[in-house]
């Protein structure tokens, strides 16, 4: 198995976004395995490890800098991994804003209950106004990205306790 | 207005916008009656009669007075409106632009329009859309009077001579990687010769522009600009959805207000190279070229 470091970071970014915390994948004889979030309250970074089957020059801490480097405005993974939070992603990249004008209340706040079809931020590029429904009814949990901030595709943006 | 000249043009058969307007919801005002609707009001017939676009303003919706013909289109749109749906008010009284600012809408001059777009780009190939509506509207300006310069002044305003002419507000709403509507806002100055204090001189219309240099020209009848808007935004957004945005790139980059100036956009200084191939806003900084996706382009001495 050739490791693609393009491809361990998609992995790893999808880890995150739909907020999975181990994966496993193996293939011919070989196996990837990515582990993510703190266990048991413990502070520690995801976990990364290759078995000693996969032949690799690459060196696993550079990869998961290289990660976290291209994602400066991720916060780290909240304390608490629970199969009904999930996160709210951008569909887009461009800034985020959190109320429909700068001196407007926020679409959705933490605590907030929000609903299928809901708007609960804009992402704007080339000043198209995209407003990002939300896409499951529950309760904000957490803000991920601060107002005003850009955002890539894919980023999460909100987690949501599920209803 | 004051737009004699434009009654005979305006006016067409079917008789004002009370008595032609298409769809039974749109006359808003019930109680305008077709004697206290100006000569100058756009008829559906007109604008019809003008009309050659294939999806564009072929279902109509005139309002004598709304609040925001954005508003108008998304409430369309999420009730089924076809594609090309098109809202237009005399005047605005919430008109909008980007961010919850004010666009100057008052009656009878002007153009205020939504578009309701079905196009199946999806919401992360999308932003470039803004560039294309700009390019239709600056096509439709320079077709009907081929002196004016319109420029697009990245990424949504119409700008000639240095005053704003124009503006695009375009809204999506989408639910997770899927777009769920899409409105395309077009306010354009027509026939409006006077301005709020806090506008002169920064906004303008095509006959203010066009009476700098011919001072008795005529004021523009509104159906056949508005025929000519909806042809050519069409044709650009088509050409967008076929091809991405690298035609609107091409043909956006040598028509950019501002090209090759000392700028600035929000925090970052630097001189306007172009555009990127996505439609970004490309500056030479002072720590190189720089690609932009949002803010507000100013001239650096603004």
């Amino acid at each position: 198995m050739e490791i693609d470091l393009k491809q361990l970071r998609e992995l790893m970014r999808s880890l995150k976004q739909f907020d999975i915390a181990e994966i496993e994948i193996e293939k011919d004889g070989e196996r990837i395995h990515l582990r993510r979030g703190p266990e048991a309250g413990a502070s520690i970074p995801p976990s990364f490890y290759l078995p000693s089957a996969v032949g690799s020059s690459i060196a696993p801490p550079p990869a998961m800098s290289q990660a976290s480097e291209a994602r400066p405005s991720t916060p780290p993974p909240s304390p608490a991994l629970d199969a009904n939070v999930v996160a709210i992603t951008s569909p887009f990249v461009g800034t985020f804003y959190r109320s429909p004008s700068p001196d407007a209340a926020a679409f959705a706040d933490v605590g907030s209950e929000i609903r299928v079809g809901q708007v609960i931020c804009i992402v704007e590029a080339m000043k198209l106004m995209n407003e990002i429904e939300a896409e499951i009814s529950g309760t904000v949990v957490e803000v991920l990205v601060e107002n005003g901030k850009p955002v890539e595709y894919g980023d999460a943006l909100f987690k949501v306790r599920k209803a | 207005m004051t737009g004699e000249a434009s009654e005979g043009r305006a006016e067409g058969p079917g008789g004002t916008l009370a008595a032609a307007s298409v769809t039974a919801a749109s006359v808003t005002a019930a109680s305008v009656t077709a004697a206290s609707v100006t000569a100058a009001s756009v008829t559906a017939a007109s604008i019809t009669a003008a009309l050659r676009t294939r999806a564009y303003g072929r279902s109509l919706d005139l309002r004598l007075e709304t609040g925001s013909t954005n508003d108008d289109a998304r409430e369309a749109a999420s009730r089924g409106a076809a594609r090309g749906h098109v809202v237009l008010a005399e005047a605005q009284t919430r008109g909008r632009g980007a961010r919850g600012r004010v666009w100057s809408s008052p009656r009878g001059t002007d153009l205020y329009l939504s578009i309701v777009e079905r196009i199946p780009v999806e919401p992360a190939r999308m932003a470039p859309l803004t560039l294309a509506v700009g390019l239709g509207l600056a096509d439709a300006v320079q077709a009907l009077e081929p002196s004016l310069a319109a420029r697009v002044k990245w990424p949504n305003d119409l700008w000639i001579d240095g005053r704003k002419v124009a503006g695009v507000l375009v809204e999506a709403t989408s639910i997770g990687m899927k777009l769920d509507s899409l409105v395309i806002g077009v306010g354009l100055g027509v026939n409006r010769l006077a301005w709020e204090p806090e506008l002169t001189g920064v906004a303008s219309s095509m006959l203010a522009e066009v009476r700098r240099a011919v001072p008795g020209a005529p004021p523009y009848d509104r159906a056949r600009v508005l025929a000519a808007v909806l042809e050519h935004v069409e044709r650009w957004v088509d050409l967008f959805v076929a091809e991405g945005p690298a035609p609107v790139v091409a043909s956006l980059t040598p028509r950019l207000a501002l090209l090759g100036q000392d700028v600035r956009c929000d925090h970052v200084r630097g001189r306007l190279l172009g555009l990127s191939p996505s439609g970004a806003l490309r500056l030479e900084t002072e720590s190189g070229i720089e690609d932009i996706l949002s803010g507000t382009l100013r001239p650096a001495a603004d």
